[in-house]
């Protein structure tokens, strides 16, 4: 009798997932350009921790770069696990990504309008800015699109693609008009942490957190949700209300996210998909599985990015894809015969 | 408590009216039968009385209350739906399936309390899945998957049942056993409401029938004096006649 087997217990994943966190994390702090010993990098972290400020290369390089840049892409990489999650359960449909709605695009189009805009008119400052608000921006549009029909999760994907496709068309032109200026923004588009920076963290740290306590809170009505609009409604969850939460929480990351760090793929993607695989579909369980999930899959790629062809940086959009591919495919592999979402 | 649709109309944006001027009452330990041919508005007053669509003019009372004026939740703590159809590919196994049932009645995170999953246990082997609990729901025959769902909406312990064709995966035992379970319901103090296309096993094991034609009701009350020949020719646009004897027992005559 086919049993819904389960190939790690739920109570060992996220302690497994943690302890992955931390190593990754050390070893992101040890490695880079600059040849730190051990030894320098914990007095410099121990002097902060005290309260000491010191002006020494090692701790600026320590507390300055590399730090920032962990907690970066820890918090990107769980806001897009999330992101991923949320927009896989909104459409339920295990291969949506955040990326779907366009908002990813609405965002690389104000980043690029700020950036072709600068040194013109207005400052670096402006990026993230213009960013946010060109995500916000589709959003806003592909909901009120949305919002009077009766099949919402459907009538926002057909939205959301239709808004996708004329960004694209608005990043390209601005491509093509951008001259001199062209390979700043292809490598800004390719995604990436190399400017991270203790602003950045202070602009996605928070909404990433509330986007894990929203989803938290959520997770037994992801659970209902599982069975379509109108079940879930018969069981006693607002729908409409359910889904413009989770559109909010899906719009806000993702449009954050994009702003710090240009459009990073496949980790929205893929997260959510491979921990449903590995711990079943109960999202009590999914919703921080994949926000450690994806803050463990972003802080190795980026640190491969950054260390593997050092100096240079490899755009960790990349790694994410040449890492994450396959093992993706290797799970489905391994799963084929289960049903069609588990 | 009663379940009470009082003078409902109701119509999609696109269409004309589904619903016309339609009353019914559903009451505490009365199996009704809503027959009526594809298109004549069963499944909309269905929808009408659990407050998930809302009627242009008239309104659904449970006792007192108008259900569009209560939440979900509250109405998903009083009335359980069975669907028509629910998809194959929910990836939650049977048990997690029937959980879902507790929803509305848990706070955000007790949602596998010990009564929970007592209840949930309960349901499960009334409707003779508890063997399959963890098996997955994409796995099951329909029959088992009806089964599911319908020991789902047993775990939302309300006091209303309203199944949408609950029979239509079934084979002939097991529709027997949704109706037995109806009845014992009904016996057990519940208003149970159940949309039937069978003519022959349904007119039999439901108190009061209620016939529907073109979004009105034309008939309502016992089985035997609804479901004339006269009517069915109207309703149904055939010519059948069903024929009672003594024992219980219907005879149908059908004339191609």
């Amino acid at each position: 009798m086919p049993v819904q087997r389960r190939l790690i217990p739920a109570a060992y994943l996220m302690p497994t997932l943690l302890t992955g966190i931390v190593l990754a994390a050390v070893a992101a702090l040890a490695v880079g350009g600059a040849d730190l010993t051990p030894a320098r990098i914990i007095s410099a972290m121990w002097e902060a921790v005290r309260g000491q400020t010191s002006d020494d290369t090692a701790a600026r390089i320590v507390l300055g770069i590399r730090l920032p840049r962990i907690v970066l892409a820890m918090a990107i990489g769980s806001g897009m696990g999330l992101a991923g999650l949320a927009s896989q359960t909104l459409f339920r449909n295990p291969l949506a990504s955040p990326y779907v709605l366009g908002v990813s695009n609405g965002a690389a189009v104000g980043a690029v309008a700020a950036m072709l805009l600068i040194g013109k008119t207005i400052s670096y400052a402006a990026v993230p800015v213009m960013s946010v608000a060109g995500g916000l921006a589709v959003s806003a549009a592909v909901f009120v699109l949305a919002r009077r029909c009766e099949h919402f999760g459907h009538s926002l994907l057909l939205a959301g693609i239709a808004i996708s496709a004329f960004c694209s068309a608005l990043t390209a032109a601005a491509l093509y008009l951008a001259g001199e200026r062209l390979q700043t923004l292809v490598f800004w588009l390719m995604g990436g942490l190399w400017q991270a920076t203790w602003r950045d963290v202070m602009l996605m740290l928070p909404v990433t957190v509330a986007s894990l306590v929203a989803l938290l809170l959520l997770s037994p009505t992801m659970n209902v949700a599982l069975v379509g609009e109108r079940s879930a409604g018969d069981l006693g969850v607002n729908v409409r209300r359910f889904q413009v939460l989770l559109l909010a929480v899906i719009c806000l990351t993702t449009a954050v996210a994009v702003a710090v760090s240009g459009v990073i793929g496949f980790i929205g993607l893929i997260v959510p998909h491979l921990l449903r695989m590995l711990v079943g579909a109960d999202h009590r369980h999914l919703v921080p599985a994949s926000a450690a999930g994806g803050a463990l899959l972003l802080l190795v790629a980026d640190t491969l990015a950054r260390t593997l062809a050092a100096p240079a940086e490899i755009p960790v959009g990349i790694i994410t894809a040449l890492v994450g591919a396959p093992v993706f495919l290797w799970f489905l592999h391994r799963r084929a015969s289960g049903g069609t979402w588990t | 408590m009663i379940l009470r649709a009082d003078h409902i109309t109701f119509a999609y944006a696109s269409s004309n009216a589904v619903l016309h001027d339609v009353s019914l009452e559903l009451r505490p330990g009365v199996v009704t039968g809503l027959f009526g041919p594809n298109g004549s508005g069963k499944s909309t007053l269905l929808r009408c009385l659990n407050g998930a669509i809302i009627p242009a003019a008239g309104q659904v009372l449970l006792e007192k209350r108008a259900v569009t004026l209560m939440t979900r939740r509250e109405i998903a703590r009083h009335i359980a739906v069975v669907p028509q159809d629910t998809p194959a590919d929910v990836p939650l196994a049977v048990r997690q399936m029937v959980m879902l049932g507790r929803y509305a009645h848990g706070t955000t995170w007790d949602q596998d309390s010990l009564e929970d999953a007592h209840m949930v246990a309960v349901c499960m082997a009334r409707l003779g899945v508890a063997h399959l609990a963890h098996r997955p729901f994409s796995h099951l025959s329909g029959g088992e998957r009806q089964r599911t769902i319908i020991a789902r909406a047993l775990a939302q312990q309300g006091c209303v049942l309203l199944m949408d064709e609950p029979n239509a995966h079934l084979d002939l035992a097991h529709q027997l056993e949704v109706y037995q379970l109806a009845r014992t319901l009904a016996g057990e103090g519940q208003a149970v409401l159940m949309i039937c296309h069978d003519l022959l096993v349904a007119p039999l094991m439901v108190d009061v029938a209620v016939a529907m034609h073109q979004g009105r009701i034309v008939a309502a009350g016992n089985a035997r004096e609804v479901l004339t020949p006269q009517r069915l020719a109207e309703v149904f646009d055939t010519t059948a006649s069903i024929v009672w004897d003594d024992c219980r027992r219907v005879v149908a005559q059908f004339t191609p």
